[in-house]
């Protein structure tokens, strides 16, 4: 596989990010006037007619670029809508960073947002194109639930430590939700109440899967050598890797539920462009897709966190938590902030970029030096990857 | 020209069982005892018919007629797509003739003139309002005959008497069939049974002597009873204690008293529905009965009332606040028809991956356009890994789906059903069964197929 860093180094130079939640009063529009302003303001210069093209993820909140001009009343911007299932708002990001660097722009703006909570039904529900019915219809939970037993018979843990071990995730992203203002979620969870909840799937409770929520969040990207006319603190774009997995697990007998396969190809493209050799010792922290608690700990391994089969205990070792040696999701991560699945990667680039800036307040991690964000979509045996590397320096 | 008959039988019988005296402390009536067989939620008189039908050899058969008095589709029939899950060819002349319990005996009839191999399915569901003498004397199930020439049971002229008495009736729109006081019904049929019985027999030349077995068959066991001594039979049948299957009735009593029978023996059936109907079967020389699938013995999963109720739509559970069951789109099933009717998979010529549903490009080479069809409808496999959904829309919730590795290769990820979601491990064996997955709003039924713990093949 030959995929390469830009070969023009990019920045981020402003951010905006809304709170999350059940944004009963506001609309998809409301939350895009809000991100997009926030990110504008942030930097130094910028108006939003300075920005030359527009990158808008939104998976369910509507079709087309217009989605986004209207509201802010663009005009006769190229704006692409993107689609990428979980990695939607990544993937936004992407595309904007390839653009500043292709020369065709100068400044682009990585706009995602979701509204999800005027359906009134439980769970995600992503619409599809007509089949001919031989699907089995599973919901989120019952998809990534087959991780659970997969994981404990491959590598001998007792129901027990599984139980333990996913309430660890749980309850650490909550604890780090707490100490953030724009989570959905801002309350610790005891390990007890966690291990109490009712179940949905399979092993899965209610605290095992994240939240559905409204959000937006955007960025404003140029070329690094023209960070600073705007930005004092640029954040660094070190990596940008997407892997689609071909979907076959769920028909492939070599497939055995406890990896996600795409995730370690993109990882390995991802720490091969920014220089990488060590991920466990080089990476200072990472927002990861934690939409269901037995995700995280498969994604510690297949980030090359942990060794194979060793991910549970590192997470009980407190390994992850925002003391720990590798804080994983320090901003609480989809278990407090819900998932609006086109905002989601952009939130977690915000955190970066607060981090690294110095702004995350209770939650700041002492010297960063790279950051990764991770989302993927989909489900075990077929999932589309996404993986940024972050950092304060250039290349 | 040598004489029409049966080729092979068989009947199914579905795993669920209610315990009448459940029924009758749910709604105060005195239901007998024992119990009865139940269609799952996810069974009709097609999926039974189906499940009957692979059960016996249907190498030849060349017309299928499928009877039942609860056709999940009118207008457009059943039986050309229970054809096509059979994977009997698109040559096969398939039809529906149903309506009454006794199609099924015109069915024989019309098979037995006929010298084309013919696959004979009959099935029905019988239920009627809480308490009805449908819910307690009937039973579901479904039974499949072959017939055509060289049989292993002759069977003799059919001797047929019509009568219009409204015994029983159920129009379009009703959820069970009414019936007429019983004692004046019972005085009505078995004089019209027994003498079609006599007529079977004159006909033949044999006398009630020389019978083997009397298989008799209608609605009321009353009725039965009296023509049973009136031949002086006494043929118990493991089936008995289920009650009353409607149009599979007579086919599921015939395979039952077939899977005891000797050679050269003879058989009197009599059937009892819009009149009676009589005929001897005859047994051949070199006869043996095969060994059967044990479902009427077999001591089955109990269901509650209220699961039964719920089954049958007669109460309503608040469903889960998530999308309808989808719409399966007419053509996308017809470009995938092998795979959506017959489970038809594929295999790469190259590498010999297994691909299901089928593809063009192997997953494992990379080879394109250069697969077998390879029939998975019959593969056993086990249980990798499975979840329990306990949000998913459900006519029966929760959902159990497992991932199923197939023995010879080949992995598939389908429902469970006719299981105990706390029975199932990693490694339990499976079969795979035809099932209706769900209907959706616009009425389309979608069928495919699931998998079920292995049933032991019982002798």
């Amino acid at each position: 596989m030959t995929l390469r860093n830009t070969t023009v180094p990019i920045a981020i130079v402003g951010m905006g990010c809304t709170k999350f939640g059940d944004h009963w009063d506001r609309s998809a529009e409301d939350l895009l006037i809000e991100a997009v302003n926030g990110a504008v303001s942030s930097t130094r210069g910028i108006n939003l007619d300075d920005v030359d093209a527009f990158w808008l993820g939104t998976t369910v909140s509507g079709i087309s670029g217009m989605v986004l001009s209207k509201p802010l009343k663009i005009k006769n911007k190229p704006i692409t809508r993107v689609e990428n299932m979980c990695a939607t708002g990544s993937d936004a990001l992407r595309n904007a960073c390839y653009a500043v660097a292709s020369g065709a722009c100068d400044v682009a703006m990585a706009v995602g947002v979701e509204k999800l909570k005027d359906s009134n039904t439980q769970g995600l529900v992503v619409p599809g194109a007509p089949t001919d019915g031989t699907t089995a219809d599973l919901t989120a939970p019952a998809m990534f639930s087959f991780l659970v037993p997969a994981y404990m018979d491959k590598f001998g843990v007792t129901k027990e430590q599984m139980r333990e071990t996913l309430s660890h995730i749980a309850s650490k992203n909550h604890a780090n939700g707490a100490k953030n203002t724009r989570a959905h979620f801002q309350r610790e969870v005891p390990i007890e109440t966690i291990s109490k909840a009712p179940v949905i799937a399979g092993d899965l409770n209610v605290f095992d899967c994240s939240g559905i929520s409204d959000g937006a969040a955007a960025a404003i990207v140029c070329r690094a050598e023209d960070a600073a006319k705007y930005c004092d603190s640029p954040l660094f774009v070190r990596a940008l890797s997407l892997a689609a997995g071909s979907d076959t697990g769920a028909s492939d007998p070599s497939y055995d539920y406890t990896t996600f396969p795409e995730v370690a190809a993109c990882a390995e493209n991802a720490y091969a462009q920014a220089g990488v050799e060590d991920p466990a010792s080089q990476i200072s922290m990472a927002e990861v897709h934690d939409c269901f608690t037995p995700t995280e700990l498969v994604l510690m391994e297949d980030l090359g966190f942990s060794e194979r089969g060793a991910g549970w205990r590192d997470v009980l070792a407190g390994r992850y938590d925002l003391g720990g040696d590798l804080p994983v999701n320090p901003d609480g991560g989809l278990k407090s902030f819900g998932h609006p699945i086109g905002a989601s990667g952009l939130r977690m680039m915000f955190e970066m970029w607060l981090q690294f800036r110095g702004e995350a307040g209770p939650r700041q991690i002492a010297n960063p030096q790279l950051g990764l964000t991770h989302n993927l979509g989909g489900q075990p045996g077929g999932v589309v990857s996404f993986i940024s590397i972050v950092g304060n320096k250039p290349r | 020209m040598s004489e029409v008959g049966i080729v092979s039988w068989a009947s199914y019988l579905p795993s669920f069982r209610l315990d009448r005296a459940m029924v009758s402390k749910s709604f105060s009536v005195n239901s007998g005892k024992g119990t009865r067989t139940v269609a799952s939620y996810d069974e009709d008189s097609s999926t039974m018919a189906v499940e009957a039908a692979r059960r016996v050899d249907l190498a030849g058969v060349q017309t299928m007629l499928f009877s039942t008095t609860r056709p999940p589709l009118m207008d457009k029939g059943n039986a050309s797509t229970m054809a096509a899950v059979l994977g009997l060819g698109d040559a096969i002349a398939a039809f529906d003739l149903g309506g009454s319990s006794r199609s099924t005996v015109g069915c024989l009839k019309l098979a037995r003139s006929s010298r084309e191999l013919t696959l004979l399915v009959g099935s029905d569901i019988r239920f009627g309002r809480p308490g009805s003498d449908d819910e307690i004397n009937g039973s579901d199930g479904a039974f499949a005959l072959t017939l055509g020439p060289n049989p292993r049971v002759k069977i003799g002229e059919v001797a047929s008497v019509s009568s219009p008495t409204m015994d029983r009736w159920r129009s379009e729109g009703d959820v069970g069939t009414q019936t007429w006081d019983d004692r004046w019904t019972a005085e009505q049929q078995t004089p019209l049974m027994v003498s079609a019985g006599e007529a079977a027999l004159h006909t033949s030349g044999i006398t009630r002597e020389n019978l083997a077995a009397v298989v008799v068959s209608s609605p009321s066991p009353k009725v039965n009873a009296a023509v049973l001594s009136k031949f002086g039979g006494k043929t118990a049948l493991g089936v008995d204690q289920f009650g009353y299957f409607g149009a599979a009735d007579l086919g599921i009593r015939i395979a039952s008293a077939l899977s005891s029978a000797g050679p050269r023996q003879h058989l009197l059936v009599v059937s009892g529905a819009d009149g009676a109907d009589a005929f001897i079967l005859t047994t051949s020389d070199n006869f043996s009965p095969d060994a059967g699938h044990g479902d009427a013995s077999d001591a089955g999963i109990s269901v509650s009332v209220i699961d039964y109720l719920a089954w049958r739509g007669l109460v309503h559970r608040e469903p889960p606040r998530r999308p309808d069951p989808e719409i399966p789109a007419a053509p996308a099933v017809s470009r995938n028809d092998d795979w959506k009717f017959a489970f038809t998979a594929s295999r790469c010529a190259k590498c010999s991956s297994v691909h299901l549903p089928p593809q063009r490009v192997c997953m494992t080479c990379g080879a394109i356009d250069s697969m077998d069809p390879v029939p998975m409808r019959d593969a056993k496999g086990k249980v990798r890994t499975y979840t329990i959904d306990r949000i998913a829309f459900s006519p029966n919730p929760p959902v159990v789906v497992a991932v199923i590795d197939f023995d010879g290769g080949g992995r598939y990820r389908c429902q469970l059903t006719d299981v105990d979601p706390q029975s199932v491990q990693v490694g339990m064996e499976v079969e795979m069964t035809y099932r209706l997955i769900s209907t959706a709003r616009n009425g389309i039924r979608n069928y495919f197929w699931k998998a079920r713990p292995l049933k032991e093949k019982t002798s």
